[in-house]
């Protein structure tokens, strides 16, 4: 079904979507609309590939293998005949819209066109395209790392034909991913299930309290068998970060209190404790 | 341990099987009566209550005991105010989370004491669960009533028809980690629990947050 994938957006989710697309053996050309990004990508990629031959992981005739098959490309550049587009670039809607108008001109009309956006609607991105176009576009959420995380949620847009989805959803399992299937609406299903994951906790701690943090972290892991608690997992992922999620999905469902954000969130933000990555969030990581 | 113990389990409660075939439950509590025992002159040391109603329904059943027995009361407080109640009867010496089943066969559980604790965790070992000891049973816990907003929202999900219980199952375990899906874990637990514990939330704090997904109330009717 797949042979050529052109991913477009060479940053760590667009890497990792071009790394694990070449690991089933397809062409893969990675591109971006910041010159010298691609080829960065391509070699953080190989380096990837050389740690893991070291490892055993892989063979390092696999390697050699994947490695002819993955090049660079700029947007000038590119191959005009993949038969899938991946579009992985900044969260912006309007930027987005633009690449996606841009390159149904220069893309044969048979390559299916996919965003592997995490908040903006399917629907809005392909509004501008013609029918026949909008009818192979869909989301295509992978998880990072995508090498590693199985799941790809497949969105389906008003205009998606039934059979790009169940023809891609049959391609993932048979790859070894988990695709889950859902219709354009904010969130998806995993930034918007996930949300109460972590704004509960907020609620059941209330006031910055590190003993009750700590506690409540515990209760979900020892007793919920939750891999890592809430506010360890927010200071991994950056409080920032999920704050603007947070936000994202509270406004898109017009504020519904289920899913407001807390204090809690915002007052780390504006204090600049983000987590791990300023060395104090919820936890402090300085040495 | 056995004979020494009035334990009291309402049929939909997800332990109630569970405490049957291991032979510890010694009354049944009915739907139509909330004053679970008759019987006069019973000798025991402790009373594990594991009936599963709404606040008002609790308290009613805590206060019958407490004026009936004069015995240490080990209640399960999954679905109401847990900390309200332990203030309001001094006979509660411990509470538990085991409406809530869990993977790891692990329940919350709240002691005023060591002593107390360590007959709820002993208690739970005839059953093969385990106990998790924390300093205050809040309301609802602390799983409880985050498994509780995550399965309401898998429920509004199908109200609108986002995904399937399948795929919101998949997406949660495979994205990010869950050890269940919300949906199969509601399966497990049953609508009761949760339902009810959305609900006390809603009285007590009347925040709106806590209003639950249409599917879950019928879900909850229906039983």
């Amino acid at each position: 079904m797949l042979k050529k994938v052109l991913v477009i957006g060479a940053g760590t989710m667009g890497q990792g979507i071009a790394q694990w697309m070449v690991q089933q053996g397809l062409e893969v050309e990675l591109a971006d609309v910041v010159f010298d990004l691609p080829a960065k990508g391509v070699e953080k990629i190989n380096e990837s590939w050389k740690r893991l031959v070291e490892k055993g992981k892989f063979t390092a005739d696999e390697v050699l293998n994947w490695s002819t098959k993955l090049k660079s490309a700029t947007l000038e550049t590119f191959s005009t005949d993949p038969d899938l587009v991946i579009e992985a670039i900044v969260e912006d809607l309007q930027a987005k819209k633009a690449l996606f108008n841009d390159a149904d001109k220069m893309i044969d009309e048979k390559a299916i066109f996919a965003s592997n956006t995490s908040s903006l609607s399917i629907n809005d991105l392909c509004s501008d395209l013609p029918m026949a176009r909008k009818r192979k576009f869909l989301g295509l959420h992978f998880f990072n790392p995508v090498p590693i995380m199985k799941l790809v949620e497949i969105i389906q847009s008003k205009d998606t034909d039934q059979e790009v989805i169940d023809n891609l959803k049959t391609w993932f399992e048979e790859r070894g991913k988990v695709p889950a299937l859902c219709q354009d609406s904010p969130g998806f299903i995993v930034n918007r299930v996930a949300r109460n994951f972590y704004g509960e906790p907020f609620r059941i701690v209330g006031d910055f309290n590190r003993a009750k943090i700590n506690a409540t972290d515990a209760i979900l892991r020892e007793v919920g068998g939750f891999k890592m608690g809430p506010f360890e997992l927010l200071d991994l992922i950056g409080i920032d970060v999920n704050l603007s999620v947070t936000k994202s999905v509270w406004e898109a469902f017009k504020k519904a209190p289920r899913f407001a954000p807390h204090k809690l969130q915002e007052g780390m933000v504006n204090l600049g404790l983000l987590g791990k990555k300023t060395g104090e969030g919820y936890y402090n990581y300085e040495k | 341990m056995k004979n020494e113990l009035l334990v009291f389990a309402s049929k939909d409660h997800p332990l109630y099987k569970k405490l049957k075939e291991n032979d510890l439950l010694t009354h049944e509590l009915k739907k139509e009566g909330l004053d679970p025992i008759h019987e006069k002159n019973i000798d025991i040391k402790y009373i594990f209550d594991f009936s599963l109603g709404r606040d008002e329904e609790k308290a009613h059943i805590l206060t019958h005991l407490a004026k009936k027995f004069e015995v240490p009361i080990f209640s399960d407080l999954s679905c109401v105010h847990g900390e309200r109640i332990i203030e309001l009867y001094p006979s509660v010496k411990g509470a538990f989370s085991a409406a809530f089943l869990t993977p790891t066969n692990t329940f919350e559980g709240y002691a005023k004491n060591d002593e107390d604790f360590l007959v709820m965790e002993s208690f739970f070992h005839l059953i093969g669960m385990k106990l998790f000891r924390v300093e205050n049973p809040g309301h609802g816990f602390t799983l409880g009533r985050t498994l509780s907003m995550i399965i309401n929202e898998g429920f509004f999900a199908l109200d609108d028809y986002l995904a399937t219980e399948k795929n919101i199952d998949l997406a949660m375990k495979y994205g990010v980690n869950y050890p269940l899906g919300p949906m199969e874990w509601y399966q497990m637990i049953g609508p009761k629990p949760v339902y009810q514990l959305l609900e006390s939330l809603h009285l007590t704090t009347g925040d709106k947050r806590y209003i639950p997904a249409s599917g879950l109330k019928e879900a909850f009717e229906r039983e």
